[in-house]
């Protein structure tokens, strides 16, 4: 299963990669809405659409938030999980987020199993004990 | 290659001896199936809060306490060692059973009473009794009476269920985002239940040892990973009052791993989708109390609650370990 | 580490706070036990869930460290400052990074790290502020562990020591004309 993680931060991006492939995902990464974008019809064209997405808010070019917009827009892209992972906690926003069609949202700080826990809702992955070890 | 913080971030402050630490560790690894190796300075912490609330005067004066046989010292022990993953809709199972069979089937039959009475027994900080509550909120048709009871043995605890003010970090997990923003809003670092939710659930303190108080009959009861403390004989004495206090067609919920077998044949099991829930079994000639038979082929009581897993990540409210002796 | 410096302080003026705004008070929205708990909260759960910030007193020597500065704009505006003892930057980093990373980071990865940390700080102090505010990205430099330095003693800081490591968390009121951080993409 593939899975597109998008934040400005590269460290963030390694965390949330690192939790992902816990669970059997393939990583591809992308700094910005524009460039998860680009790299969203890469993956379309490979046949290695994402099952899932995580995206921040906060980011230079394209924010999160207009991704989602994009991506919902886009019926290629239909069955792909939108969830925000961001430090964007006011109620009213995640209120908007989840309005343009975002499915899930987690909040930084997050723990591995936070996340974990969220994906196994969302029904991409079986939790198991030995997966929380 | 994995890296560890040197020694000095890892800094054991004082309290507990080795001896008791190490007694501690296999205490959690025999009831609860959690392993605590190199997690000393999380036992130490965890016991130094308990020993707080207990009113005792440290970690250790905890373990002595427990390592001469106070159970209920013990089952504290375990608690506050033990993560819980997810403490809204636990598990998950269960609670798409209620969604999918069990709330459905009760909304059919309680169609003249138009009511449901739920308990949420051992319900700690009340997470459990509010994804009942907003499932309800889903499923049950408007114009319902919905009564949630959460009981619990730590008035402490009853008061930061009553309040519904979870940290951010506890509704982080397991809570869909819908739900979230649906019954909770912001306060301050904090997230609160809206008071449309919180009053469909009351609370009280309550001893499952003991005698129960008059409790009436409950449509559906969550008992889950609280047994697993209790002694057989105990054990037996909770499921037969809970019993009594359950509808003819009631449903009853244990834990993941958790299961009457061996306490007689007045409970009849009955799977749920993935999920196994307890039905009274009123044939005739069903008795309860240990039954002294075979080898049976279903399999015995052990094993951890579904969601035990090894102390990684703070699970509780977001608040630093205070200053631990000499700090 | 090599020798490659950190970039010096200066960034393009693109936005600033209204002139003649009211200098806000940062203890107004956040006190010094909260700013310890969210960097406790923020350290357990990225870095090392096992460890303590021991809150430190007193005169606290000047260290070289890591500083990362975010602004937050909208009806309270402040700067954040997160400061991190160089050594123990580069052993959050490694931490955060995780298994797999080979080889001492790089500062890049480190002033990565260190802004990170100061996003999700911000962003959980942008939460206790008024709503409708916006946070910046992040400005990542050399400096030293010391006062977050503020106009008018109402700055709001936190020292703590996670082991021997100092860390520092500052809050201050931004004023009009001081030096302002590029903004993010947020769209409002």
């Amino acid at each position: 299963m593939h899975a597109l993680v998008i934040d400005d931060s590269r460290t963030m991006r390694r965390i949330v990669s690192s939790v992902l492939a816990r669970v059997g995902f393939t990583c591809v990464e992308a700094e910005h809405g524009e460039e998860a974008l680009a790299k969203l019809e890469d993956m379309t064209a490979a046949g290695t659409l994402p099952a899932i997405a995580t995206i921040d808010w906060n980011m230079p070019v394209m924010n999160g938030l207009t991704f989602v917009t994009r991506v919902r827009a886009d019926t290629r892209w239909r069955d792909v999980t939108l969830m925000m992972v961001t430090t964007e906690s006011e109620h009213g926003q995640i209120v908007r987020a989840l309005a343009a069609g975002a499915h899930e949202y987690v909040l930084k700080p997050f723990t591995a199993e936070d996340m974990i826990s969220k994906l196994s809702m969302l029904g991409l992955v079986e939790t198991s004990a030995e997966v929380m070890a | 290659m994995t890296v560890h913080a040197p020694e000095s971030l890892t800094a054991k402050p004082t309290g507990m001896t080795e001896a008791s630490t190490s007694w501690v560790r296999d205490m959690v690894r025999r009831e609860a199936s959690i392993v605590l190796d190199g997690k000393d300075y999380l036992i130490d912490s965890r016991l130094c809060e308990l020993a707080r609330r207990l009113g005792l005067s440290s970690a250790e004066e905890v373990a002595r306490n427990a390592i001469r046989g106070d159970r209920s010292v013990m089952a504290g022990i375990v608690d506050a060692l033990t993560t819980n993953e997810t403490s809204w809709f636990r598990d998950g199972g269960p609670f798409e059973a209620l969604r999918t069979t069990i709330l459905p089937e009760l909304i059919r039959a309680r169609q003249s009473e138009r009511s449901l009475r739920i308990w949420s027994a051992a319900c700690s900080s009340g997470q459990e009794a509010y994804s009942v509550a907003m499932m309800c909120k889903k499923i049950v048709p408007p114009g319902w009476e919905i009564d949630i009871l959460g009981t619990d043995l730590s008035r402490d605890i009853l008061d930061r269920a009553k309040a519904g003010r979870y940290s951010q970090l506890e509704v982080n997990r397991g809570l869909p985002a819908p739900l979230l923003v649906q019954w909770m809003r912001r306060a301050g670092t904090e997230w609160e239940v809206i008071p449309e939710l919180r009053q469909m659930v009351r609370w009280d303190w309550m001893n499952l040892a003991h005698p129960f108080p008059a409790l009436g009959r409950f449509d559906i009861v969550l008992l889950r990973n609280v047994l697993i403390y209790f002694d057989t004989r105990t054990k037996t004495g909770v499921l037969d009052r809970t019993r009594a206090h359950l509808r003819s067609d009631g449903y009853l919920l244990l834990g993941g791993a958790e299961t009457t077998v061996g306490l007689g044949d007045v409970w009849r099991r009955e799977v749920v989708g993935t999920t196994p829930a307890w039905r009274i079994n009123d044939a005739p000639g069903a008795h309860s109390g240990p039954i002294e038979t075979g080898p049976s082929s279903r399999p015995a009581m052990t094993g951890p609650p579904r969601s035990a897993s090894p102390v990684r990540s703070p699970s509780r409210p977001a608040h630093p370990p205070a200053p631990l002796g000499g700090r | 580490m090599t020798a490659v410096p950190f970039p010096q302080r200066t960034q393009p003026i693109e936005e600033s706070a209204p002139i003649g705004q009211a200098v806000v008070d940062p203890s107004s929205f956040v006190d010094v036990d909260t700013l310890v708990e969210l960097l406790t909260v923020t350290w357990a759960t990225f870095v090392d869930p096992e460890c303590y910030l021991a809150p430190v007193d007193g005169l606290i020597e000047r260290r070289p460290a890591v500083v990362a500065e975010i602004a937050i704009a909208g009806d309270a505006p402040v700067r954040i400052t997160l400061s991190v003892e160089q050594a123990g930057a580069v052993l959050v980093t490694e931490m955060m990074l995780g298994e797999g990373a080979y080889g001492a980071p790089t500062q890049l990865d480190v002033s990565d790290a260190i802004g990170e940390l100061s996003n999700v700080l911000g962003g959980n102090i942008k939460a206790l502020l008024p709503d409708g505010s916006t946070l910046t990205l992040p400005n990542v430099t050399a400096g030293s562990t010391g006062t977050a330095g503020d106009n008018d003693g109402t700055a709001v800081t936190a020292t703590v020591a996670w082991g021997p490591y100092l860390v520092m968390a500052g809050i201050s009121a931004e004023v009009a004309g001081q030096l302002p951080l590029t903004a993010s993409g947020a769209a409002r």
